[in-house]
């Protein structure tokens, strides 16, 4: 019973390596997941994105238009806005760099931005966001 | 009421810069935890709870939590919520003791001690250990063991040293400060006294309630309205650049950009987040101390509905809701719920 057992399992995990499967979700999925929710015209469900217990400002952000904030809605008439998240170096999960380019975002588009990662059980979540407005390498915090 | 708040003097955020996690350090009987995201599960030995979280005793339920230089215990049938304000620009903890009993032990003193917040009133602590009862009534009890507290509400602020305790009851400012017996203090037997007085005035209690949450519901739609005017401004700007990068280039627009809009983010944030604090302050008591006193006055008069008692309460607490829906729920969102 034991050795079916363990069979079982192997046979399992030879599948998941063969066919790709993923145990949860990975840095970069969630940072595409969170770049798909911002070109979403309703984004009730982008807190989803951050961490539930990390992000101090979790309760807060439950409203989206909080991270319309920094981040407004796209303009369905112009291509321009959609957002586009690029991920520069993510060998650090506590400071993920990347670029926002969305000219709703403004004329600085592209901007730098850095993301602080955490595990949440098995699927990666943003804990805090930093935006370098001002093209100087320094990051004003947007989300925490 | 109508009031006019400049942003400078109440920038009170619930911008929560630095959280610092509170680690649950012991635990008996039960106790649950509502987290930040809407889930809820048992209180966990080792798990460190932060910002938004909710932790809720039973009857015999005990959680013991260390958070930066700070013991607290929250004590039996107890409603506990860590959250964050900004203060003056700076960040301050909140310890929110919506039921119960909580008390709190500082083993250093960094001038950086959070506000402890009850249904009705908040205070500033300069002291090393306090108590904290919050009643069925919405009425709280401070208690100092050492140490001082500063203990506000409706503009009128008590100081109180060692020995020393004072109530505030709901919608009130706080009571003369009297010195406590300490063989004497028995939590559920002041909470019972505590039920009797909302039993014996229904009106009383729930009216408390009202103006507490009226104060809630100010406060937010204050910041509601600087949150639009400065939301509508950023907007503005946005165009401008636009407008800018037309007329005079790419470079000029991105200085512009950096002068007008990025400067403007921070306190339109911030004033979304204030917004936010006063709404959910708000949730938390319509779901917590004005359910409870609905629940413990409908049980009362179950076999005697026509009682004058239950009948005058009934219409000042429909006002209440009525007042909760349409000035605080209505800018909830459904993950609030």
């Amino acid at each position: 019973m034991k050795r079916a057992i363990g069979l079982s399992a192997l046979g399992i995990l030879l599948l998941a390596l063969v066919f790709g499967c993923s145990f949860g979700m990975t840095l970069e999925e969630r940072i595409q997941q969170f770049q798909s929710d911002l070109n979403l015209a309703v984004r009730t469900d982008i807190y989803l994105n951050f961490h539930s217990t990390d992000t101090v400002d979790y309760p807060a952000i439950r409203d989206s238009d909080y991270i319309s904030i920094s981040f407004p809605l796209t303009d369905p008439g112009d291509p321009t806005t959609v957002y586009v998240i690029s991920i520069v170096d993510q060998t650090d999960p506590l400071a993920v760099t990347a670029t926002i380019s969305s000219t709703a975002m403004g004329a600085g588009s592209p901007y730098d931005a850095i993301f602080k990662m955490a595990l949440e059980g098995l699927d990666y979540k943003i804990v805090t966001l930093g935006v370098d407005w001002n093209d100087d390498s320094s990051y004003e915090v947007v989300i925490q | 009421m109508k009031r006019t708040l400049s942003i400078s003097i109440l920038l009170l955020a619930a911008a929560g810069l630095f959280a610092a996690p509170a680690k649950v350090v012991d635990t008996d009987g039960q106790a649950t935890v509502r987290l930040a995201s809407g889930k809820t599960e048992n209180v966990a030995l080792g798990r460190s709870y932060t910002t938004g979280d909710s932790i809720r005793t039973g009857k015999n339920g005990m959680v013991e939590l260390s958070q930066a230089g700070l013991t607290i215990r929250v004590g039996p049938s107890t409603v506990f919520t860590l959250l964050e304000k900004e203060l003056d620009g700076k960040p301050k903890g909140v310890l929110a003791v919506t039921l119960g009993s909580v008390k709190m032990k500082y083993d250093r003193l960094t001038g950086a001690e959070p506000l402890v917040q009850s249904a009705g009133c908040v205070a500033g602590v300069r002291g090393t250990e306090l108590t904290v009862w919050a009643g069925s009534d919405g009425a709280t009890r401070f208690i100092v063991d050492s140490g001082l507290v500063s203990v506000e509400a409706y503009g009128k602020s008590v100081d109180l040293g060692p020995d020393e305790a004072v109530e505030v009851l709901n919608g009130q400012p706080p009571g003369d400060k009297f010195i406590v017996q300490r063989g004497l203090l028995d939590h559920a037997k002041w909470d019972q006294g505590r039920i009797e007085a909302l039993l014996a005035d229904p009106v009383a209690g729930v009216e408390g309630l009202r103006d507490r949450l009226a104060y809630y519901a100010d406060s937010a739609a204050a910041f509601r309205a600087d949150y639009a005017t400065f939301k509508a401004r950023l907007d503005a700007e946005r165009l401008q650049v636009k407008a800018v990068e037309k007329e005079k280039g790419l470079e000029a627009a991105q200085a512009y950009e950096r002068d007008k809009v990025a400067t403007l983010i921070t306190p339109t944030q911030n004033l979304f987040l204030n917004a936010r604090y006063f709404l959910l302050a708000g949730f938390s008591m319509r779901r917590f101390v004005g359910s409870r006193m609905y629940v413990l006055l409908k049980n009362t008069h179950l076999d005697d509905p026509e009682n004058p008692a239950w009948v005058g309460f009934l219409g000042h607490y429909t006002g209440f809701l009525e007042q909760y829906e349409s000035q605080i729920a209505k800018y909830l969102v459904d993950a609030d719920f």
